[in-house]
């Protein structure tokens, strides 16, 4: 073996143990922030003609197949439909079909339900069939994708993710904690604000708060469900336009409250 | 210029074995492709892309260290170096570890065997 280069050798090592430690103090944070929850695959769908319109028609992949529906119908044809007419409505997805629960508001107002459809494989085409069972009538509307927005927001221990926005209506994601057990110690409730920033003020408090949840700790943090809490705004608020930001206020002997602010990024296609 | 190369050349060392490894991992874990993967690496959020470049920077200081060593070795020495990277690659598979440092171990490795085999080569051309 020749010389080594001693100089060489002890900054070499000196800086690998400089740069390790760094490596393993910030590891728990690392694997937080890059692994915490997968992001699925969700799309909002619309469909119109002369005779009935569609939306908020909602579909989310993950491991098991689909969720589907939840979605707002109108019939817009009067012929089609008449008082005391038993109407079934009926998700097409290629060769799979889901029948949905009705909720009615008046004779042409419907709300579908979301139904889980254990398939797996892509969607290529989604038909919503409308059928009348007195007049044995039938309408075909078919659903074509609209564009979504996804926000996410976070701070070193608390990350916001997945908060879908599509027109006014705004589905709330989860929160994760990274320590959760530390700040269990000191607070034992929370208190979670989602709000808006008033699109003509400049100044900073000018906010509106349009939803706020109440719970402990472990109820409020670290749960992932694709069956979401849905809030749906006034027509005239489009949510996209808007500055919007969730307060989180940590209950215990001394309160702790911060603002984590919300940026639209792409979503993450399987 | 030829100290540049050579920073050069190990910053791209550093960079090609912890992004590799990191796309990979990312790719699988969130079964995306390979672009969208990098997309979620690069503008995921400052934290990940944070502890990346430190894993680089580790990187780029082991391949240095890599680089003392070999200086001092004989043609032979590093002949069995090659086949302990070798055997530690086909270890470092099968070992339980945290997928990513796994990939980043398996990828430097393979680097280290690639200098010596192309080492070799230029030896032999001569």
């Amino acid at each position: 073996m020749k010389k080594i280069n001693k100089t060489h050798l002890s900054v070499a090592v000196l800086l690998l143990a400089v740069l390790l430690f760094p490596l393993i103090t910030q590891y728990k944070n690392f694997v937080f922030h890059t692994y915490e929850t997968k992001v699925y695959q969700k799309s909002v769908y619309y469909g119109r003609d002369d005779s009935a319109s569609v939306d908020y028609y909602s579909l989310v992949e993950n491991e098991k197949g689909y969720q589907l529906g939840k979605a707002k119908v109108v019939i817009k044809d009067e012929t089609f439909i008449h008082e005391g007419d038993e109407i079934e409505m009926t998700s097409l997805v290629d060769d799979h079909s889901f029948d949905h629960v009705l909720e009615k508001e008046d004779l042409y107002h419907y709300d579908l339900d979301l139904i889980t459809g254990k398939f797996l494989a892509s969607v290529r085409q989604l038909t919503l069939e409308i059928k009348n069972k007195t007049t044995g009538q039938t309408l075909s509307i078919p659903l074509n994708p609209s564009e979504l927005n996804v926000y996410t927001g976070q701070n070193k221990d608390f990350t916001v993710k997945e908060l879908y926005v599509y027109k006014n209506r705004i589905q709330l994601g989860s929160i994760n904690c990274a320590n959760i057990e530390q700040w269990k110690k000191e607070y034992e409730n929370v208190r979670i604000e989602y709000r808006y920033k008033k699109p003509e003020s400049t100044n900073n408090d000018q906010y509106v708060v349009f939803y706020k949840q109440v719970g402990t700790l472990d109820e409020m943090f670290n749960h992932y469900s694709t069956d979401r809490i849905d809030v749906k705004m006034p027509e005239d608020i489009l949510l996209q336009n808007l500055d919007l930001s969730i307060v989180i206020v940590l209950e215990g002997e001394n309160d702790l409250a911060f603002s984590i602010n919300l940026s639209k990024v792409n979503e993450v296609k399987s | 210029m030829k100290d540049l190369q050579y920073i050069l050349k190990n910053i791209g060392i550093g960079l090609a074995v912890v992004s590799l490894a990191f796309i990979i991992d990312l790719a699988g874990y969130y079964r995306v492709d390979f672009m969208n993967s990098a997309r979620r690496l690069f503008t995921g959020d400052i934290y990940s892309l944070t502890y990346y470049g430190v894993l680089v920077l580790f990187v780029i200081v082991l391949w240095e260290l890599w680089n003392t060593l070999n200086d001092a070795m004989e043609e032979k020495q590093r002949f069995i170096a090659f086949w302990i990277c070798f055997i530690l690659v086909i270890i470092g598979y099968f070992l339980p570890v945290f997928g990513l440092f796994k990939l980043i171990g398996i990828f430097f490795l393979v680097a280290v065997m690639l200098h010596i085999a192309y080492q070799q080569y230029l030896l032999k051309k001569k």
